[in-house]
């Protein structure tokens, strides 16, 4: 049995989100960072190591657990090894996001000596073709499984991450089977954000509607997930998720916006949400070269209105969800890009509510009556 | 804890729900309860539902350990102890209340 009333709420920094490269050697369609392409001739920030050791280093006493890399791509960065080493001396869990590309025996081998290490690639197909159709380079499919490879052969069975297109969801069965034969650990499900490049790809009709997301959502975790070994999530907000794939013995747990626990450090060494700061220059709280870390978490007037308000500030939909604290908005972040305020509704949930497709045992009593009467009009 | 009454949760406490909070089931079998006064909500499972079943009509977690031994095989040695756990769940969040003691039950008449 799970409450999903929160309790008295402590904000401890648990996690840090580094965004290490603000370049990329990959040019993804959907992409909600749109970090530019790094090559050859272009180059791009990186996020100094004395500012990675340092906030660290601040953190730590405020409860710091757990740091994810990501970019842009991580591995790019030119002190990889480095910063891996350091993470790993500090007695810190590692989650690490990336495509995979660079990630050679050595790479493999640096990452592995972290602690627990959690890492996820992303593949969006089971094809050359479609893989490099949304990755936008040439060559970065058989790198991206050449680099799964090598994890596995360290003990590190990843997360495949697939962001669902309409151009690959006919090989989302055949991914399954790939991860299955390369030694994933699971496979997870994206959809694309109206962030970034993922802003143009919606306008332009290239995203699936809400509705063939959740049929194939349904068929992803009520069918597909039974013919194989790997765990099979399917990342939307909670309230399309059942309670036993949420909170039962095999369950993975809710989907929460975890932007009281969490702080963003961007490649130029802004503070931020998460990567938001790089659309959102409100969002961005400081920098870490000159502001000190707690100073920021503690006092900052946007954390202090966050933690103010997250327990009873929800509007639309949001505000009308059993789930609400066990979701808490899903992604804040995406929605102050959409609509400049913390406590808006997410835009998949407002867009399944408007078509009648909000799950109505969700639905507060007097919005399961607005739903219905939605869907007459 | 129980706001109206002083009454401590023991295995003769006469336990009933909120009558305010509502049950939601859903397709999997699990289901929901929300408690309007604090609009607070809970996600419970199969077993749960057995048991908040039973609250509808007023119960002891004595007579609740019977129910659950007498409908379910490969009962655990320690259900009584995961069933006062789940019921002081319910009773934490509001969404049942210690109604008084059963001494009928204590005195063996049942």
């Amino acid at each position: 049995m799970i409450e999903t009333t929160s309790k008295a709420p402590e904000y401890i920094l648990s996690q840090i989100y580094y965004y290490l490269t603000a370049g990329c050697n990959l040019a993804c369609r959907h992409c909600w960072l749109s970090p530019r392409l790094q090559d050859s001739t272009h180059s791009y920030d990186v996020l100094p190591l004395n500012i990675l050791k340092s906030t660290i280093e601040q953190a730590k006493p405020m409860g710091l657990t757990t740091v994810k890399l990501t970019g842009g791509e991580p591995l790019m960065h030119p002190h990889i090894h480095d910063i891996l080493n350091f993470i790993r001396e500090q007695g810190l869990i590692l989650n690490l996001e990336t495509n995979g590309v660079l990630c050679t025996s050595k790479e493999a081998a640096a990452i592995a000596s972290c602690i627990n290490p959690f890492v996820s690639v992303s593949l969006d197909g089971a094809t050359i073709e479609t893989h490099e159709k949304n990755r936008g380079i040439k060559g970065c499919f058989s790198k991206a499984i050449e680099g799964i490879l090598n994890l596995v052969e360290v003990g590190i069975h990843p997360q495949i991450i697939m962001t669902l297109l309409p151009h690959n969801i006919s090989e989302i069965e055949p991914l399954v089977h790939l991860a299955e034969l390369i030694g994933a650990d699971s496979v997870k499900f994206n959809i694309v954000q109206p962030t970034g490049r993922g802003r143009t790809l919606d306008s332009e009709g290239e995203t699936l509607s809400i509705d063939r997301l959740l049929t194939l959502g349904k068929w992803i975790t009520g069918t597909l997930s039974h013919s194989t070994p790997l765990i099979l999530h399917f990342d939307v907000p909670s309230a399309f998720r059942s309670m036993s794939e949420i909170y039962g013995e095999t369950g993975m747990g809710c989907s929460i916006c975890s932007v009281t626990q969490i702080m963003g450090v961007l490649a130029d060494g802004s503070y931020s949400f998460c990567g938001i700061g790089m659309h959102v220059p409100e969002l961005v709280f400081g920098h870490a070269a000159t502001d000190s870390l707690s100073d920021i978490w503690h006092h900052h007037p946007v954390l202090k209105e966050l933690r103010e308000g997250i327990n009873t500030n929800f509007e639309g939909i949001c505000g009308s969800c059993h789930m609400k604290r066990a979701c808490a908005g899903y992604c804040i972040a995406q929605n102050y890009y959409r609509s400049r305020s913390l406590w808006k509704p997410f835009w998949f949930c407002e867009e399944a509510y408007k078509n009648g497709l909000f799950p109505p045992s969700r639905l507060l009593p007097g919005a399961i009556t607005a739903q219905i009467s939605n869907r007459k009009n | 804890m129980n706001k109206e009454h002083d009454y401590k949760l023991n295995n003769y406490s006469s336990i009933g729900i909120n009558p305010e909070v509502s049950l939601q089931m859903e397709q999997d079998n699990w289901g929901l309860l929300y408690n309007p006064a604090n609009d607070s909500t809970m996600g419970i499972n199969p077993e749960s539902i057995f048991l908040w079943k039973q609250l509808e009509t007023g119960t002891t977690i004595k007579h609740l350990t019977c129910k659950i031994k007498e409908t379910y095989t490969g009962v655990p040695y320690d259900i009584e102890e995961k069933i006062t756990e789940v019921i002081n769940n319910f009773i934490n969040g509001g969404f049942a209340i210690i109604q008084g003691e059963d001494n009928t039950e204590q005195r063996g008449e049942i």
